[in-house]
């Protein structure tokens, strides 16, 4: 049994069609707004590799169980248990870190991104060229510029900007899919206003959370310090010891 | 100059650490020469200097803008002005008036000042500054709009900078304190730590500690490293 489960877990294509069977949907061309899945596998924009992967850690799941029923016995037991738990909850937890890295990656890119749309506004370019002209190679800007191109090529800007700010649900974002939405309708004379508050409020939140991870950083740093301190007992004790001995 | 400053900081710990371990003289010369090494490989940071020059150089061509001169004038009096200690960008400077008062136009001069410096806001001046030219005729006011903001935005890239910084100066000082403990104890103390120094035991122990302590600085340098 455990042996055909490994033979199993190779298999990613089963998987796949394992996933679809799954969630009773077709197997392409399916828009992940139309499926309820958290907010982390939106961002992520990975639902196939997540239902993929979420299938290979049931499996794993499962042959520990079946090798903890057959061969484990006491204390150990419970250590089984413990890793089935966190052999299943593995690829959430992938999941819930990418989302959480995409964010900090568009956090870091929007006030670089922000500053030049809005040098270029000012310079006086319309609103999709300027964002064409942006050369920044981060996530933030490469998702703009799609949006951007998806707006060259017709689609209603309110529409790709929602979509946007729908998928990623990061209030900045959402700050700025609306002063973009407001561009459209009124103008870019408003814009400029609002982007420059945007990327004042962006600067002061990155201030403010490399300040908190700095500080978390002193905590961790007890770590190597205690191994250094360590060290120097140890250096301090030994000729100790070796007195001791060649008294006795 | 900086860069040796460095490597001798880095050659006198290199020198301190093999002494403090092994009491070698062979051995106390080799750890200098590896710090020496490292001192001369290590490039030192010079961005933060850059971006206060260049922020400074802006905030005078602005000033020179405001009371109605041209950007070429701007940048020729800010150069006659202002003594720049980046050596690059005093370097990209000269360069830069020269080109355009040999008659190059100044979109082409200011991108390949741009290429020369590679870094991220003076390719933002320089592309606001290019779209100007291209699709607006006020480029006084465009540039003094842009000055405004670049300097504002500078100032918050060193603010950070700033805060990185004083973690990372904190994270060596308790990664040293330990070290010059231990260097003191075996000064002050030659006697009773003398078996560390002449028995092989004593030898494998301080090779066991040096190892502890790198992996210590090494986790604590991983640990330390401050991102968004």
């Amino acid at each position: 049994m455990i042996l055909l489960a490994y033979l199993f877990n190779r298999n990613y294509k089963i998987y796949e069609a394992l996933g679809h069977v799954i969630m009773k949907r077709k197997p392409i061309d399916v828009p992940i707004n139309s499926v309820k899945v958290s907010q982390s596998i939106k961002r992520v924009d990975g639902l196939d590799a997540y239902i993929a992967q979420k299938i290979t850690a049931f499996v794993g799941f499962l042959e520990i169980g079946l090798a903890a029923v057959f061969f484990i016995r006491g204390l150990a037991l419970a250590y089984a248990i413990g890793l089935m738990i966190f052999v299943f909850y593995l690829p959430d937890i992938k999941v819930n870190e990418k989302s959480k890295e995409i964010e900090n990656l568009i956090i870091n890119d929007m006030p670089h991104v922000i500053l030049t749309l809005r040098l270029l506004l000012l310079a006086g370019l319309p609103t999709t060229k300027a964002i064409s002209m942006l050369k920044n190679e981060g996530y933030f800007n490469q998702l703009i510029r799609m949006c951007n191109t998806k707006v060259i090529h017709g689609e209603s800007m309110s529409k790709v900007y929602g979509d946007l700010s729908y998928k990623y649900q990061i209030q900045h974002l959402t700050r700025f899919t609306r002063i973009m939405i407001l561009d459209e309708k009124n103008g870019s004379g408003d814009s400029l206003n609002q982007l420059e508050k945007l990327c004042d409020d962006i600067w002061m939140y990155k201030k403010s959370m490399i300040v908190k991870r700095s500080e978390a950083a002193s905590t961790k740093l007890l770590l190597p310090m205690m191994m250094s301190l360590i060290g120097v007992l140890v250096a301090v004790t030994f000729p100790a010891i070796v007195q001791l001995f060649t008294i006795i | 100059m900086k860069s040796f400053r460095l490597s001798i900081i880095y050659t006198i710990v290199g020198g301190l650490i093999a002494y403090t371990f092994y009491r070698i003289f062979l051995l106390t010369l080799l750890g200098c020469l590896i710090g020496f090494m490292i001192g001369i490989f290590k490039k030192p940071d010079t961005r933060p200097l850059l971006l206060m020059e260049f922020r400074s150089m802006l905030n005078s061509v602005y000033s020179e803008l405001i009371v109605g001169q041209s950007l070429r004038t701007s940048l020729s009096v800010t150069l006659a002005l202002n003594e720049i200690r980046h050596k690059d960008l005093s370097y990209a400077i000269v360069t830069l008036d020269k080109a355009i008062n040999h008659g190059i136009s100044e979109v082409q001069a200011w991108e390949a000042f741009a290429e020369k410096i590679d870094e991220f806001y003076v390719y933002q001046f320089v592309s606001t500054l290019s779209a100007t030219y291209s699709y607006s005729g006020n480029v006084a006011e465009v540039v003094q709009h842009s000055v405004v903001a670049l300097s504002d935005a500078i100032d918050l890239t060193l603010e950070v900078d700033i805060i990185m910084a004083s973690k990372r100066m904190e994270f060596h000082i308790m990664t040293l304190m330990p070290l010059i403990l231990l260097l003191i104890l075996s000064i002050n103390q030659a006697e009773y730590m003398m078996v560390l120094y002449e028995s092989f035991i004593g030898r494998i122990v301080m090779t066991c500690i040096l190892c502890l302590m790198t992996i210590a600085y090494l986790l604590g340098k991983h640990l330390s490293k401050v991102e968004l």
